[in-house]
Parts: structure tokens; sequence; C-alpha cells
């Protein structure tokens, strides 16, 4: 049975290119590691009305579990990352191809509190990630080879490139990162055209929010891509939030009354307690995105000084609150919300359990269930 | 695979430290899905087929990783904490392949659909869908309400293909006796014209009115038809003869007995009991197993009973004083009475004086036959035959003399199947079944003397003779090796744990129906037979449905 590197090296024979097959790897060094993720920094200056300028204790007293909770929908997207050939150009230049598997899965919470998996929304695809230096035709005979030869295996591939820059190349460039961020950016597609499907369904309210796992700051490139208006994201993700487990603890923050880097303000927060709202973003989010670090595990049980601390975006509803800040009223419930998903916890099941809510966590294990193992996917490349 | 009208109620699952295989599978249980060990259930595979499983453990697990993690969970340790999410969690049971019907032993594949069996497949897979001669064994009901019959194969109940049953379980859920009572009646209501029925009764009055009709407050509407389901009508047994062990006083109706005077009084009008007795005679050859718990590595007091059995005494007076005669004629420094040494006529003189001491060792007295009743072990025979019943009272009688007449009456019984009796014999029946409980007084796991070689030979070779022994006991660790090895047919009640983790004989079960038999309910059995394709199956059976009196003495 043909996989996509005898498919590669069928197709460039005889046109000077020459394949040469990479042990097959995955490049997902350590998914769990506590600040891996890129992160959005903040702009450092306070976003919220009434203005706040010091932490705050997020009342959560007559909130217990029987309380309805908007926070609904929980979505979560993921990709896994691996290198299997690289390629030489006629003219020597030396590239790597990658191939990818991502996902994105919705789970929603039924009045029972069990959860159940939104199918509509949730999606797969694998992806082979070429240099643009490999030109639309060829691309193309790979898509067909790889077509016809995975046809009896049920799998499909999508095929994209990485820009190699105006030096065409020549330089000396990171294009592993640059395969890594067109897989990133593919998954982010998913999980945006799943958001902008359930809003077109009606499926996100008030009172029926969606989580997402990761920022609300999606690049321009994806908005374009799915064809969103810029001036239409803060409606199109009104409704949703995003929680981010990793974040930069060393930025530093203005405003509050003790003015010192991020991380430092973060350490001395006890259980409950909330930053005031940060600008944050940049491009179409300036002045839209709202961030705010929420403490959601008690400090002396914790391990290290920032760990049980998240991260929580929200966008402006209005103009209002894009003028003169997020309202407070909204930060805290929606705080007072995510404080009630502590638990139960993944302890002991991910080292990331402190920052972790468990929605979120289940969500991320049903998406991760989809995959083709590391193992068989490593066998068709 | 043609699906089942039926949803299914879970899907295989197969992993890398738990692969399914060609004996065993894992499914995770539906949602709502409530089943339990022993449901049969049918799964999907290859080729269209379908493969029956049993369920043999259910198990519970979560996505948590240890208990610190619940602890954790729940606010570091706070009692009292509610928290929103639930925790996953499903129910995996694992379960025993029973058969294919197309006969694919290959593993079950992941994600494969489990469904309830159906009844005619749940009777194929266990092997009860061809048999000859089936004999009602119980029933047992599916979690899903499904109720499935179970029969044993007559051939290898009773031969000729297999034979003898044994019941072990703890005393007094009266499950041990009902149950071997209930297959004594399918027997006389399925094979009344091969089969004769002998019961020791060692426990009370329970067996001492088997012909008479159960009474209201012993059985009920719903025992009738559970007797009704099992195909056998609800009703006494017939043809039934009680054997009491002989009294010289009137006032005890001449028996020892604790048959209540009322239903002893209507068998003696209908002159269906006798009072048995060792007229000294008969009796001096039956010595050797008065004293069958004796030990005696040497022999010597079977010599000395063998030599007793040449002489004639009158009486069992008049043999006494031949005994304390023996024993006194020592010459000092001789130390020997013939072959046999004066002290082990002394001790033979004095177990026998001590063994002896009871009724049932009188002669035969000539006046008021009809009151006194009196047969000797022998005239038990004349009662035997197909579709009868006798009924041979032993429980007011010590240890050894219970031992004694139980195995008199299987020698009798051996010696007229073989051939060896000089005794004009009615026809007793092709096969002899022999119910006897305590079974671990007659052929204790070590020692047992004559009366174990008899069951031995019972159990050996009695399969070809027609003799049949259903034993029973309270522990089968008790009981000697190769008379528990040559029982086709195993029942289990409940027992104790010390019990199981003693016995090699509960190797065969797994540690899920280990532990299920100390907890089994009353009335609730494992059986395991050779025609069934699983090690054992759980199994209910009606209550008696002939009276149980309360004692009379």
């Amino acid at each position: 049975m043909q996989t996509v590197s005898d498919v590669m090296r069928s197709v460039f024979r005889g046109t000077g290119f020459k394949c040469l097959l990479h042990e097959k790897r995955n490049l997902d060094d350590d998914p769990h590691s506590e600040y891996a993720d890129v992160d959005q920094r903040i702009r450092g200056k306070i976003h919220e009305y009434p203005r706040l300028d010091h932490v705050k204790e997020v009342m959560i007293q007559g909130l217990d579990e029987k309380t309805p909770t908007p926070l609904t929908y929980f979505m979560d997207g993921s990709r896994r990352v691996f290198r299997f050939s690289d390629i030489i150009l006629n003219d020597g230049r030396y590239f790597p191809v990658l191939a990818g598997q991502v996902g994105v899965a919705v789970l929603g919470r039924n009045a029972d509190g069990s959860m159940t998996p939104q199918r509509d929304y949730c999606k797969y695809q694998n992806l082979l990630i070429f240099p643009d230096t490999v030109e639309q035709p060829d691309r193309e005979a790979v898509r067909k080879g790889v077509q016809k030869a995975m046809g009896s295996r049920k799998c499909e591939f999508i095929i994209d490139d990485y820009q190699t820059g105006s030096s065409g190349g020549n330089a000396s460039e990171d294009y592993i990162n640059k395969g890594t961020k067109k897989i990133l950016d593919r998954m982010h597609d998913l999980e945006l055209g799943a958001i902008v499907r359930m809003m077109e369904n009606r499926m996100l309210s008030g009172d029926r929010m969606l989580v997402i796992d990761g920022s609300l700051q999606f690049r321009r490139e994806v908005l374009n891509r799915l064809g969103i208006p810029i001036t239409e994201i803060a409606l199109q993700l009104v409704n949703v939030i995003g929680i981010s487990k990793s974040f930069t603890p060393s930025q530093p923050v203005s405003g509050m009354t003790k003015g010192r880097h991020l991380g430092a303000i973060l350490q001395d927060m006890e259980f409950g307690h909330r930053t005031p709202v940060f600008r944050a973003g940049e491009d179409v989010f300036t002045d839209t995105l709202g961030v705010w670090y929420l403490r959601i595990r008690d400090r002396k049980a914790m391990t290290s000084p920032l760990e049980g601390v998240i991260k929580v975006e929200c966008l402006a509803r209005n103009q209002r609150e894009r003028d003169n800040g997020i309202d407070a009223d909204r930060v805290d419930t929606i705080s007072a919300y995510i404080l009630s998903e502590r638990s139960v916890t993944p302890y002991g099941s991910d080292n990331r359990w402190a920052n972790h809510l468990y929605p979120i966590f289940l969500t991320e294990s049903y998406l991760k269930s989809g995959f083709r193992s590391d193992t068989e996917f490593k066998g068709l490349l | 695979m043609i699906a089942p009208a039926t949803k299914p109620i879970g899907r295989v699952v197969a992993t890398e430290k738990s692969p399914s295989t060609s004996n065993t599978v894992q499914f995770w249980v539906a949602k709502g899905t409530v089943m339990k060990p022993f449901d049969i259930v049918m799964i999907g595979h290859l080729n269209d087929s379908r493969t029956y499983a049993i369920i043999t453990e259910l198990r519970y697990l979560t996505d948590s990783a240890g208990y610190l993690s619940d602890w954790v969970s729940s606010d570091f340790g706070e009692v009292d904490a509610n928290p929103r999410n639930e925790r996953i969690g499903t129910t995996v049971a694992d379960a025993e392949i029973l058969y294919n019907d197309k006969n694919i032993e290959m593993p079950l594949l992941n994600g494969n659909k489990v469904y309830w069996a159906d009844q005619e497949g749940i009777r194929k897979s266990l092997g009860l869908n061809r048999l000859k001669n089936p004999v009602p064994a119980g029933w047992f009901t599916m979690s899903n309400g499904a109720e499935i019959m179970v029969d044993f194969e007559g051939n290898y109940l009773i031969g000729p293909e297999g034979a003898h049953l044994n019941i072990a379980g703890i005393s007094g859920l009266a499950t041990k006796t009902s149950y071997a009572m209930f297959l004594f009646s399918a027997l006389q209501q399925r094979r009344s014209t091969e089969v004769s029925l002998v019961v020791f009764n060692v426990k009370g009055s329970d067996l001492l009115a088997i012909d008479e009709p159960a009474r209201d407050d012993d059985i009920d509407d719903t025992d009738r038809e559970n007797w009704k389901k099992c195909k056998l009508e609800p009703k006494p047994f017939e043809n039934v003869t009680y054997f009491y062990p002989y009294s010289e006083h009137e006032h005890t109706r001449f028996n020892q007995s604790k048959v209540h005077p009322e239903t002893h009084r209507r068998q003696m009008e209908k002159k269906i009991c006798y009072h048995y007795h060792y007229a000294v005679e008969y009796g001096k050859e039956k010595l050797p197993l008065l004293l069958a718990d004796i030990d005696d590595p040497q022999g010597t007091m079977v010599a000395c009973a063998e030599e007793i059995a040449q002489t004639t005494p009158g009486s069992w007076n008049v043999l006494r004083e031949d005994l304390h005669t023996k024993s006194q004629k020592a010459t000092p420094g001789k130390g020997a009475q013939g072959l046999i040494a004066v002290q082990s006529w002394r001790k033979f003189s004095r177990l026998l004086r001590t063994r002896t001491k009871n009724d049932i060792f009188k002669e035969r007295i000539g006046s008021d036959p009809e009151k006194r009743r009196q047969c000797s072990t022998t005239d038990i025979l004349k009662h035997l035959g197909p579709g009868k019943v006798v009924v041979i009272d032993i429980e007011p009688l010590p240890d050894y003399l219970q031992s004694l007449v139980v195995g008199d009456i299987m020698r009798i019984i051996t010696d007229v199947k073989l051939g060896n009796t000089d005794e004009p014999t009615a026809d007793i029946g092709d096969r002899v079944v022999i119910f006897a409980d305590e079974l671990n007084k007659y052929a204790p796991k070590q020692g047992g003397g004559s009366l174990t070689d008899s069951l031995l030979e019972i159990t050996e070779r009695g399969r070809s003779l027609g003799i049949v022994l259903f034993g029973a006991e309270q522990f089968r660790s008790g009981v000697h090796d190769r008379v528990i090895g040559n029982c086709a047919t195993n029942v289990f009640g409940r027992t104790s744990a010390v019990e199981i983790r003693k016995g090699q004989e509960y190797r065969m079960l797994n540690p899920t129906q280990q532990s299920s038999l100390t907890r089994l309910p009353q009335g609730t059995l494992m059986i395991q037979h050779p025609v069934f394709t699983s090690a054992v199956v759980k199994v209910n059976f009606p209550r008696p449905a002939y009276a149980q009196p309360k004692s009379g003495k």
C-alpha cells in the first residue's frame, strides 16, 4: 500500500526534485508544558467600567452547583504536527515537508449536567504542508496521488503551503515554525468556522455561552479566509469567552495601585480573586478585547506561584464597553460562573490540572480520541 | 449480522492493555442499563455472525487518576463541596465467550455493538438446545426480565454418560435438601419407569412427610407457577415408604424418629412405614461399618469384626459377653489370643459395647408385630423399584450409627446390582438414585475406612451399575477428592469465604463467581454440568411441594 512519501517520490520523479525520507516524528515536544502556547500580550492598560485599579474578590456566595449556568458549550481545537520528508529543489534549496492532524470539538452541557458532543461542530482534517516553492500543479498532482492511494483507508489530506519568504528561502529561516504556524492557522479556521456556524444556527445567547480553550484573538488572515467582516467580529464572538491556561507573566501592567509585572500581581492573589480587565489584542481587537486573570484554586495548595490562575477573555458587547471598558458586573458574573466550574478536576491526569476546567478537559479528551493514533498516522506518511 | 429488534446496550472495547481474546471480551455499558454477572449478551461479529457471552464482572470507572484526584476535586477535602461538574465514568463489563453461531473464534472487534441475548441464542450458547433427556434444573432471570429455563442432560445426571451430583453449601437455608428433592421430584415425574429413589433424612423431620401435599404456608401460587414453569407438577412424591430406627418403647410408637405423631399414625395406617433394626445374626456382619470412623491402621478392628461374623451368638447380649470373655483371657507373658492381641479384643469389646447401646440393636419381637413393624435393612429392597421412593430416617442416630446405616444400605444396593446376593429381590429399577446429606461424614477427605470405600465404589463404578449418588455437604473441602471428582454435576450453594479460600474445589470458578457464592440468596444456586458451555450457571428453583411438618418429639 502506498504511503504519502511513495506518492511524492513518484510525482517528483524526473523533475529534478529530490524527496528525502525523514524520520517520521511528532513535533509537539511537550504539549503539556506550562507556557508552551503563544500568548497574546496584554497592553497593560485597564479597560473596565467602573474603573478598578486593584485585585478584587469575586463574590460566589449563593452560587452553587444547582444554579443554572450560562456556560453551556465548550470548544477545544488541537493539532498534531509531524515532520516526515524533506525536499531538495533543483537549485539545491532544502525544505521540510510537514503533515498534521487538526480538529475542533464542541461539547454541550445537558440539563442533568452531563456532556454531549455537538457533532455538527466537530471536525477533523489531515494536512500536508509543502514549501511554496513547490508549484501548485505539483501540489495538485501530489493531492490526487494521495487521494488515490488513501481512498481505501477512508483518509483524505488537504494540501497547503507555507511561505518561504521574500528571499525565496535563501535566508536562514525556521521553516518548521512556518509550517507549524500554517497548521495552527488551519486549526483556527476550524474553530472560528464552528463558532460562526453556531452563531448562524442561533445556538449562542447570553444564557447559552460558548467557552473556548485559548484566545479569542483570531488572526486577520483567518477572519479573511472565513469571510468574516472585520467590523462584525465583536458581534460574532459576543457570547463567547476564551480561557487560557497559560500566559506570559513577565509583562508590565500599568494603572494598578501596585504597578508591577503581571506575575508579581497574580502570585499575591487568593482563591476567588481577579484582576481588573486589561486592554489586549491588536488589529481588529483593539478596544474590543478585554482580558483579566482569575485564581480558581487555593494558593496554598499550589506548587508554583502562578498555578491555579487562568486568563479570561471576552469582547466588548457595545460601543459603550468599547469606549469605557468592559462592564464590571459582567466580568464578576462570568468570573463567578467560571469559579463554579473549578471542580471536579483532572488532577493526576493532566499536569495543567490546576489551570484546567473540567468541561474543557473533557472536550480536549473527546477531540483527541478522534485523532488517528501517532502510529497509524505515521504509517500513512 | 442481522440487527436484533432490541436497542444496543453497549459496545465492545479492546485496548492495548485489555484486548479482546478468543475467550473474553469487554464492553462499556450504555447509560441507564442495569445488568449483573451471569447475564448473557449477544455481540455482532465477523461474517454476520453472532457471539454470545456471559458477564463475569462489572466495573465502574471514572477518569479520576487516583484517590487524591477526587480529594482535590472536592475543594481539597471539603466533604460538603458539591462540584458542578460530574466526573465522566462508565461501567465496563467483562464477559466470557460462550458460543458463536458460525463457529468463529476470532476475538471480537472494538466498537461492535452489544445487545441483550435472545432466548433461543441463550439456550444454544449454554449448550441446552440438543438435550436428549432433559431434566429440569431451574431457571435464571436476566436483568432485562427474560427468564431462561435450564435443564440437565439426564444421561449425564444419572447415567449412562455421566453420573452423580454433589451439592455444597452452608446449612440453615434449606437449599441443598430442597434442590435435591426438586431434582428427585423431576426424576420421579419424568423418569418413573426406570428410576428409584433413596433418601436419607439427617435433619429434623423435613423429609418425613414427602408424600403429603405442602401446606398453604409452605407454598404459594408463585411457587406453583414456578413448578409449572419447569414443566413439572407441584405435587408431593408418590409411592413413598418410610423407614425409622426401631425403639423398644411403646410410648414412642416403637421408633426413635422425630416424625410428627400424626404423620406417623397416618403412615402406619397406610402401612407405608417400617422400623428398621439389626438383629444380631444379621448385624454381626455389618460391624466393620460400625467402626468405619475408628483409626485402625493395622486393620485389627476389622479383623475382630470379621472373626465375630463367623460366630453365631444368640443375641447382642450374648455377643457382648463373648467379647468380654475374649478380652479377659490374656495369659501373662503371651499377650495374645489367637492371631489377634487381647488388647485389640478389649478395644473392640469396649467399642462394640458402647456403639450397640441403641435400640436398633434388638432382636425381632414376636408380639405386636403391627405396632412394632420391625424390619431389617435388606427389607428396604422390597420397597425399591421404578417410580418408588424410600426414605430412611437416620436423624436420631449418633454419627457412627448413621454411617452404619448409610454404608449398609449402599452395600445392599450395590450387592443387588452386582448380583452378589442370594436373597430374592424385586426389580429395584435400572437406576437407583441415593440422596445422602452430610457426605463429609461418610466419605471424609482423610480416613473413613470401609464406608468411604463403599462410596468410592459407588461413585467410580455406580454409573455403569446404575447406582447414582446425590451427595450434599456443607464444605466440599471436607469430602474425599475422588468422591467429588467423580461427580459429573456439581451444585454450589452459599458458602463462606474461608471455605472458598481453603478448597481447591472452587478454583474452577472465577473470582466474581467465588464472591457471588458468599452471598447467594436462599433458593439460588450455581450449577455446573458437563453439557453447559459456561463454567457455572446461576439458577433458581421452586420451593418443595411436599409437607414439611414440625418435629414431633
